[in-house]
């Protein structure tokens, strides 16, 4: 069993910040919660303990943002999170359930064909019809562990499950009981239980939730990133280490070319230039950090593959038009506007203009 | 006792007045310029004057020069003042006399300025230069004379400028108490421990001997850190050089106030200062040997401007930080609710943006409201505060009641953060500056206030009534409708506008109101429209505000609300709105140098609306209906001609070249193409053989008759040279025309009616003739019997008849017009 695993559970991975921080941890926990509120602010956050040990930083960004979060937790209400992708929702996700629970395994993993079953409870059919309708032959839903055991569960995508499997989450998000009428009984949450879920609101082919279920989740909005440099700095670093992990032979992209990037896909997000001056119309794709990161790997695998190693704006250039374009006649003007307006008034940005401009 | 306060501190002002109850002084001393003693009688319960409401400064004949006091009901200065003359204590501002602040101020601008062309001496000749030198001291006037008044305070009220990194101590003293108490944001912390306080009975004073303590301790280290020659003090900018010089004096000014004040005999003196002046102000210093002598040499032979002061109205908008008031405060809104409330303001305040949010038509359930309170309490203690501040009130309220969205928030905003409340002051109070200078200037004009309506012609080529037709619209501006433009029916060349005069008294009072808007009716008028441009959400709006702003000659919006539209442009969706805009553009362009407009700011504005309206153009004629497509088309001509007579002629190229191309789109709505074929032909883009092909085209039979309809509609509106100039033209129409079944025919009539009904007679008269004519050349091409004339006379000879155009008829019109 010593095959090395892709990826680690954030509670295996980060056991031993979660051990010092719960052995140090004196402050009131919340009824079987690992750690106190303060201490999962310093697990997500990262800090420095009172005996020297470091805690690394999970989230970057606004400590407001995870505050709400940790303090909706605390409250009998479920937590939703709400963001573009690239956000880092799920993660944001699993390492809250790793820090309360210890657990962040209690996962459903919402799609379109996510079924009532995944989300309340199945059946073993064999033994249903060997020995009839009983506790031992009913298959349970990470949900139902996780309010016998009074841990978070987490929810991903939930604006993919469809809109009638949703409301099975309304009677358990508010009182707290999932009913089971072939048995005539029910599972009631145990103190500690908890949902986080995750969900894409401006995504295409979703389902929006009830207002009767939205109203049983606080929302908390991952943002995008505040500044360029915290934009530049994640870009840069997901795309070396998706380089490495994919073996691209290109050299490693330099920083002016990310700065572009991630200036380009700012500027329309965010509807104006960088210096304000003037105002731009916004593409309808989300134009998120993980489309920037996304752009950045195209180029350089268009430049290792197929050109001379060293990326250039024109291997950059399909992928923003990629990235920009997802309607094809607003989003084309769109493009078409900023480059006349924006990029052609850059002067060292000719290489750019030229090389969108032929795509257009 | 000294008590040192936060201005429109609400803790502070609840905490005074109990503290104020329990001393009970013989006399209020209040920091506040003394030139406004005779006014504090007006603040009394029951009186008329109502906050929010300033005090206004302002020298008598330079109305620009001013200053604003503002204060609101949760105000301490405002509390002590209600306390003193509720009880007939005497109370009096004891600040350093406003008269000389101002000419200080003032002089020291002068030598700042002197300053700068000494050390640049003939470098730059150019008067133009020279003037941007001085143009900020006379555009800054409202900016700059409210900082004043925070300066006055900038002990306290710099906390919002704290987020800088490391100023020094006396811009953020209160950042240095909190984060010596473990809290990373000064705001928070003063909100938690005093404007938050709920105070329990008894021992109110003893908050502010604690304060006073404190700001001793905070002075001595400034004092220390400044001997070693702080780095941050080294490079003084221009305030911190008006700061030093004015900030002590004022401290003398209220210690000699308060000696005066003891010689009168009061035994129990209550002074109400800014908390950073309160340890300059105590016992030990006042009656300390040889420091009253000092004090008195300081303030001999400072400079005096002649002062007046009054009340004028004042908003809670205003009182906001984001409005540029310096001694600001984020949310108005929220202090009122703290001050007003008793007990535990977060529920109350929930309950209220729900019912605000449901005013907006949102769901915001009780259910909600309780989650909100819920969350808010976590909040709270999670980030280990005593009370919920108003940002955790705001997270909770985005998180529980608005699912994450702050769009909403944004809405209700205003209301309840701000809290829209405009102030009263009674009429019997002296004028304002605004009213005054309105006076003045009417008197100039020799325009008198009058009840009588009466109707004023203006001739805009005389000096006198241009600047009275700029008066008028400036008030206008102002919402003081004293005159109303009406339409010139007799003379209607452009330089004469006819106005209706009639002054009704509730005008006095919308002026008063208008006084927070600036000094003098230009500034006013100029802040108001610029307000408005600032928050309008139409770009067509926009542009008309633009063309008020030219109306009524403000430079100052002009320009502004030019910068406006320029970054509105690069937003705006809507073709249409650009199109109608771009028209006004270019004519503001061309007479623009009459009026000293930035012309290249107007021509960068053009050149990008007309790179937009072409690029976006075709996509905006995608499946139109007839009324859409009929809008469009006038738009498309208008912009043609904007464009046409526009100096610079590459955007008129560019869009022939983009019309030629929608002409020949067989998709295009064809009223559409009609218009641009006749556009291009007039512009000789097209030639006779090209236009012709276009026409036969669109005329041939196979596209629908009611598409060759409006084709010609398209093609013929105001357009009649063509068919009397061009046989071929002629030809092509008339053999559609003849091709048509009967009841084609009289589907298609009222359209061809509405199309050449507003020609002029006598190209009717030429129509008609030429189908005449060719009924005769094609008689004789035919050889028809000539007995049956009428039979074969064009159709559209006929059509001109039903028209109503009889030759016979008209020739008798005209014979005896």
């Amino acid at each position: 069993m010593d095959a090395q695993l892709l990826r680690e559970h954030a509670e295996n991975q980060y056991k031993d910040e979660l051990d010092a921080l719960s052995s140090v941890d004196k402050k009131q926990r919340p009824p079987r919660w690992k750690m106190s509120p303060w201490a999962v602010m310093t697990y997500l956050m990262g800090g420095k303990l009172e005996n020297g040990f470091e805690i690394s930083p999970k989230y970057i960004g606004n400590r407001r943002t995870i505050e709400i979060a940790v303090a909706t937790l605390t409250t009998d209400r479920a937590l939703l999170l709400l963001g573009l992708p690239g956000t880092a929702k799920t993660w944001v996700a699993e390492h809250l359930a790793a820090a309360i629970s210890g657990d962040s395994t209690l996962l459903i993993q919402g799609t379109a064909g996510t079924s009532e079953e995944s989300v309340r409870y199945g059946w073993n059919y064999a033994r249903l019809l060997a020995e009839g309708p009983s506790m031992q032959a009913l298959v349970p839903s990470p949900m139902m562990e996780a309010m016998k055991a009074g841990k978070t569960a987490r929810i991903e995508e939930l604006t993919r499950i469809p809109a009638d499997v949703q409301d099975t989450l309304i009677t358990i998000l508010s009182e707290k009981t999932l009913p089971v009428p072939e048995l005539g009984t029910e599972i009631q949450a145990v103190k500690g239980f908890n949902v986080i879920a995750t969900a894409n609101d401006r995504d295409k082919g979703v389902n929006d939730l009830s207002s009767a279920l939205k109203r049983r989740f606080n929302t908390v909005i991952l943002p995008v990133p505040a500044t360029i440099e915290e934009e530049i700095d994640i870009v840069t670093r997901r795309t070396e280490a998706m380089g490495k992990a994919l073996e691209l032979p290109a050299e490693k992209p330099a920083i002016e070319e990310i700065t572009r990037v991630v200036q380009i896909f700012r500027e329309l997000r965010g509807g104006a230039t960088l210096d304000g001056k003037t105002k731009l119309r916004s593409p309808s794709g989300s134009m998120s950090t993980a489309e920037a990161i996304s752009v950045m790997n195209n180029g350089l695998a268009l430049s290792g593959h197929f050109g001379d190693g060293a990326l250039k704006a024109e291997d950059l250039a399909a992928g923003i038009v990629g990235a920009v374009v997802k309607d094809p006649v607003q989003d084309s003007l769109v493009l078409k506007e900023y480059l006349e307006t924006v990029v052609k008034e850059r002067d060292d940005w000719k290489d750019f203009y030229r090389s969108i401009r032929h795509l257009l | 006792m000294i008590f040192g306060i936060r201005h429109h501190g609400p803790g502070s002002a609840a905490s005074l007045e109990k503290a104020l109850r329990e001393f009970e002084p013989d006399i209020v001393l209040i920091e506040g310029p003394p030139e406004a003693n005779p006014l504090i009688k007006y603040v009394a319960p029951g009186s008329e004057l109502i906050p929010p409401v300033a005090l206004l400064a302002y020298a008598g004949d330079d109305a620009r020069q001013a200053c604003y006091y503002p204060f609101a009901e949760f105000s301490p200065e405002w509390r002590a003042m209600l306390y003193a003359n509720e009880k007939g204590l005497p109370c009096r501002f004891i600040d350093l006399a406003q008269s000389n602040w101002l000419a200080l101020s003032k002089q020291l601008k002068e030598e700042k300025i002197a300053a700068l062309s000494e050390t640049e001496p003939n470098s730059d000749p150019n008067p133009e230069n020279r003037e941007n030198l001085e143009a900020p001291e006379v555009s800054d006037i409202l900016p700059d004379a409210e900082s004043e008044t925070a300066n006055e305070d900038e002990s306290l009220t710099k906390l919002d400028d704290s987020k800088d990194s490391t100023p020094p101590i006396h811009r953020d003293p209160i950042g240095t108490l909190a984060r010596a108490a473990g809290y990373e944001d000064s705001e928070v912390f003063w909100e938690q421990l005093i404007e938050q306080r709920r105070q329990k009975e008894g021992n109110a004073c003893g908050i502010f001997s604690a304060l006073l303590e404190a700001m001793k301790a905070l002075r001595a280290q400034e004092l220390e850190s400044k001997e070693n020659g702080d780095l941050n003090q080294k490079k003084l900018d221009y305030e911190d050089e008006e700061d030093n010089l004015i900030e002590p004096l004022r401290e003398v000014a209220m210690r000699q106030n308060i000696r005066q004040a003891k010689k009168e005999g009061f035994e129990k003196i209550a002074i109400v200062c800014g908390a950073w002046h309160a340890p300059a102000l105590t016992d030990e210093i006042i009656e300390a040997k040889g420091q009253a002598k000092i004090d008195a040499a300081a303030l001999k032979g400072l400079p005096k401007q002649k002062l007046e002061t009054t009340w004028i109205p004042w908003t809670n908008g205003r009182l906001s930080f984001a409005s540029g008031y310096g001694a600001g405060i984020t949310a108005p809104g929220w202090y009122e609710h703290i001050f007003s409330t008793e007990g535990d303001p977060t529920l109350p305040w929930l309950v209220k943006a729900a019912s605000f949010l449901r005013a907006e038509d949102l769901d915001a359930s009780s259910a909600q409201v309780i989650d909100a309170v819920r969350l808010t309490e976590a909040l709270t203690s999670l980030r280990e505060l005593p009370h919920p501040g108003l940002s955790e009130i705001n997270e909770a309220i985005l998180a529980c009641l608005l699912g994450g969205n702050p769009l909403p928030l944004s809405l209700i905003q205003n209301k309840l953060l701000i809290g829209e409340k405009l102030g009263q002051v009674p009429p019997d109070i002296p004028g304002t500056p605004l009213t005054n200078d309105t006076l003045r200037q009417s008197q100039k004009l020799r325009l008198k206030q009058e009840a009588l309506s009466k109707t004023l012609e203006l001739d805009l080529r005389k000096p006198l009534d241009l600047e009275r037709s700029y008066f008028l619209n400036r008030l206008n501006v102002l919402n003081v409708a004293w005159g109303e433009r009406q339409k010139n029916h007799i003379k209607t060349s452009t330089f004469h506008e006819n106005w209706k005069l009639e002054w009704r008294p509730e005008m006095s009072l919308a002026l008063i109101e208008a006084s927070i808007w600036g000094k003098t009716l230009i500034e006013a008028s100029s802040n108001k429209l610029m307000d408005a441009a600032t928050k309008c959400t139409s770009f067509k709006i926009l542009v008309m505000l633009l063309g008020q702003a030219l109306e009524a000659n403000l430079e100052e919006s002009i320009k502004g609300s030019m910068r406006l539209a320029s970054e509105r442009s690069n937003a705006s969706l809507d073709v249409s709105e650009l199109m109608s805009a771009l028209p006004v553009l270019v004519s503001i362009s061309r007479y623009g140098n009459v009026r000293e407009i930035d012309a290249e700011l107007v021509n960068s504005l053009v050149g990008h609306l007309a790179e937009k309206v072409i690029i976006n153009l075709e996509a905006a004629l995608v499946s139109l209906d007839d009324d859409a497509a009929r809008s469009m088309m006038r738009l498309i001509s208008d912009c043609e001609e904007a464009l046409r007579i526009y100096e610079e002629d590459r955007y008129i190229g560019e869009l022939y070249t983009l019309l030629g191309r929608l002409a020949r789109k067989p998709s295009i709505h064809p009223l559409i193409s009609g218009k641009t074929t006749k556009l291009l032909f007039d512009a000789r883009r097209l030639n006779e053989e090209e236009a012709r092909t276009i026409m036969q085209f669109s005329l041939s039979k196979a596209s629908s008759h009611a598409y060759s309809g409006m084709w010609l509609e398209g093609f013929l509106t105001d357009n009649a040279q063509v068919l009397i100039h061009d046989h071929t033209f002629f030809q092509v129409v008339d053999s559609w025309l003849q091709g048509l079944e009967i009841d084609q025919f009289q589907e298609l009539l009222p359209l061809l009616r509405k199309v050449m009904g507003p020609y002029s007679i006598a190209e009717k008269r030429n129509i008609q003739e030429r189908a005449l004519s060719q009924t005769n050349w094609q008689a004789k091409e035919e050889e028809a019997a000539s007995d049956n004339d009428l039979l074969l006379l064009p159709v559209l000879d006929k059509v001109l008849s039903l028209l109503g155009v009889n030759l016979a008829d008209r020739q008798t019109d005209e014979v005896q017009a």
